[in-house]
């Protein structure tokens, strides 16, 4: 029983990580490579601030989100700056920056990592066995997906797509597309925020091998194989992704050869995908 | 002091050669294909990994080297016509297309681990190690360093001396208007993935001989490549060769001072601030202002 309910956790951290990714890739264009990124910065975030400050869960929580949303605006100034490669150039630049770091400050412990992080404590309630942890995340799935569904119905939602879809049009509109980058790039880095803080309470211990290029890679391949710029798209990447594995356990698939046999079927879906279909399983039809 | 320094000035420049092959095969496959290829990291393992079995089953290194270079481009041709061809016949956009490359890193890379185990596999040709004015020098480098050398050399002159030269950098700048004088961008495409490749597979059965090979080492190399590629959009064997050992230095410096993680997080933090800055690279051709 554990064990499903700790798929289902994972289940949960991959499509918030998915939706926040999904906001960018999806609506805005920015095909970022440093989705680890602020889902470290959320992780260790509150694995520090709950350690130093001493003051229980929300504040650090709060101050985590907030180290996000500093990082959303380098994010937004990079997005601002350069485009299409160039910007998926430079957050992989980022994204290998990033990793550099954590590995090898004092402050984030190294390669060692951190250990005994603080779990979220609700009116006294301490969270911290599995179905504390699968219920906990999906509040804020649900919170999420409420949040963008209603999101995604305002005016101001359907300029950030038409900056995806024609910059300068919507500079002839006498609306400045940099700022509609930017709110997607923060509500994005929100999302990916709570993601990270979930993840380092649930696992109450993180190390920098959580947060690495590959990690980005998969986020954004769940994104695209999912179908990028829809709400359902991302949910059923991540459903893919997780129970991809237990699939193969089904077929019988030794232990040794599980967890590559696993990548190369998710990187043949990956290539697939963008190939055929570039707007994902259940994306849309391109608009020509 | 003055041994640590020359130490590290020669491990560079012989670093700094594989490195160059690298380099060399990125950036003319991704200015005639404008395919950003990080899946090169993967030809790169490739290389070195048909290169170690075939040794070790008793194959002479000749023979080796010729079936991993063949196996090679029968697989990159592959992808080439399977994948990127169709993609840029589509005008997808080139953040899409590297999102594909890293598709077949990732298949692979996998493969090969899954096959291989995850371990260093070494070729050591020859243990030998001297001394020249207190550099210590060994065997294999001096290997790594004239087959690397004799390879861009040919490379330089052969495209120079058939005129392929000219043809590849009309198709990096324009491919419509190349084929409107007549040259085959199909088959220049292919050619150059092809070359791009044997680059790469060179590089890798370079590195078995000396510090050895697993599935992943291909992406450090190659990220490094694709800084150089970034810096320098020219396609000048020269330039490339030379800011590559000067990468090389660069990072064995920052390796020898601080440590060997904080070498890429630098290389990357310069290639992020030219990126901001100086999006066309340090060494471009010069564009015409509108």
């Amino acid at each position: 029983m554990n064990y499903i309910l700790h798929i289902f956790v994972l289940l949960e951290i991959y499509i918030l990580l998915a939706l926040s990714a999904n906001q960018k890739v999806g609506f805005s264009g920015l095909l970022s490579l440093a989705q680890a990124v602020i889902y470290g910065v959320g992780a260790y975030g509150i694995a520090i601030f709950s350690s130093q400050l001493e003051i229980g869960y929300w504040i650090p929580f709060i101050l985590a989100i907030g180290s996000c949303l500093i990082l959303g605006l380098i994010f937004s100034f990079i997005a601002g700056k350069v485009i299409e490669l160039y910007f998926s150039l430079a957050t992989l630049a980022v994204q290998i920056i990033f990793f550099s770091v954590i590995y090898n400050s004092e402050f984030t412990n190294g390669s060692y990592g951190i250990s005994g992080i603080a779990s979220p404590n609700i009116f006294g309630y301490e969270i911290n066995t599995p179905l504390d942890f699968s219920i906990y995340a999906g509040v804020w799935v649900m919170t999420v997906l409420i949040f963008l569904k209603r999101f995604y119905s305002l005016p101001l939602h359907k300029l950030i797509k038409a900056t995806k879809d024609d910059e300068i049009a919507v500079l002839n509109l006498g609306k400045n597309p940099k700022y509609y980058k930017r709110i997607s790039i923060l509500i994005s880095c929100v999302i990916s925020g709570i993601a990270g803080t979930i993840y380092a309470s649930y696992a109450s211990y993180i190390d920098p091998s959580s947060f690495t290029l590959d990690e980005s890679i998969l986020i954004l391949s769940i994104v695209l194989i999912g179908g990028s710029g829809r709400l359902i798209g991302p949910i059923v990447g991540a459903l893919i992704y997780i129970l991809l594995p237990e699939f193969l356990r089904f077929l019988n698939i030794p232990e040794m050869i599980a967890a590559n046999m696993r990548m190369i079927l998710f990187g043949l879906i990956l290539v697939l995908i963008v190939r055929f279909r570039p707007n994902g399983i259940l994306g849309k039809k391109a608009f020509r | 002091m003055l041994e640590i320094i020359l130490q590290i000035v020669f491990n560079s420049i012989v670093s700094g050669i594989i490195l160059s092959l690298m380099v060399i095969g990125f950036n003319y496959i991704f200015s005639v294909t404008k395919v950003f290829h990080l899946a090169h990291a993967g030809i790169f393992t490739l290389g070195a990994y048909t290169f170690w079995q075939l040794t070790d089953l008793g194959l002479h290194w000749i023979l080796a080297s010729t079936v991993s270079l063949s196996i090679a481009s029968i697989i990159i041709l592959f992808i080439e016509k399977a994948v990127y061809s169709p993609m840029t016949k589509k005008k997808t956009d080139s953040s899409v297309t590297l999102i594909a490359s890293m598709g077949i890193y990732v298949i692979i890379v996998n493969t090969i681990a899954m096959f291989f185990g995850s371990e260093n596999k070494i070729v050591s040709l020859s243990g030998d190690t001297f001394n020249i004015i207190d550099v210590i020098i060994s065997t294999n480098q001096i290997i790594q360093l004239l087959v690397g050398i004799i390879i861009i050399v040919i490379f330089y002159l052969g495209i120079k001396l058939t005129k392929l030269d000219l043809s590849l950098k009309a198709i990096a700048n324009n491919d419509i208007l190349g084929e409107v004088y007549g040259i085959n961008s199909k088959r220049i495409r292919s050619l150059v993935m092809i070359i791009g490749s044997a680059f790469a597979v060179i590089a890798g059965i370079l590195t078995t001989i000396e510090i050895g090979v697993e599935p992943h080492s291909g992406m450090n190399i190659t990220l490094s490549a694709a800084a150089v590629a970034i810096l320098v959009t020219r396609l000048d064997v020269k330039y490339l060769t030379l800011i590559s050992i000067l990468l090389a230095l660069f990072q064995n410096t920052v390796e020898w001072f601080l440590n060997a993680q904080w070498k890429e997080g630098l290389t990357f933090l310069i290639l992020l601030l030219i990126i901001l800055y100086k999006t066309e690279g340090l060494v471009s051709y010069k564009l015409r202002k509108n």
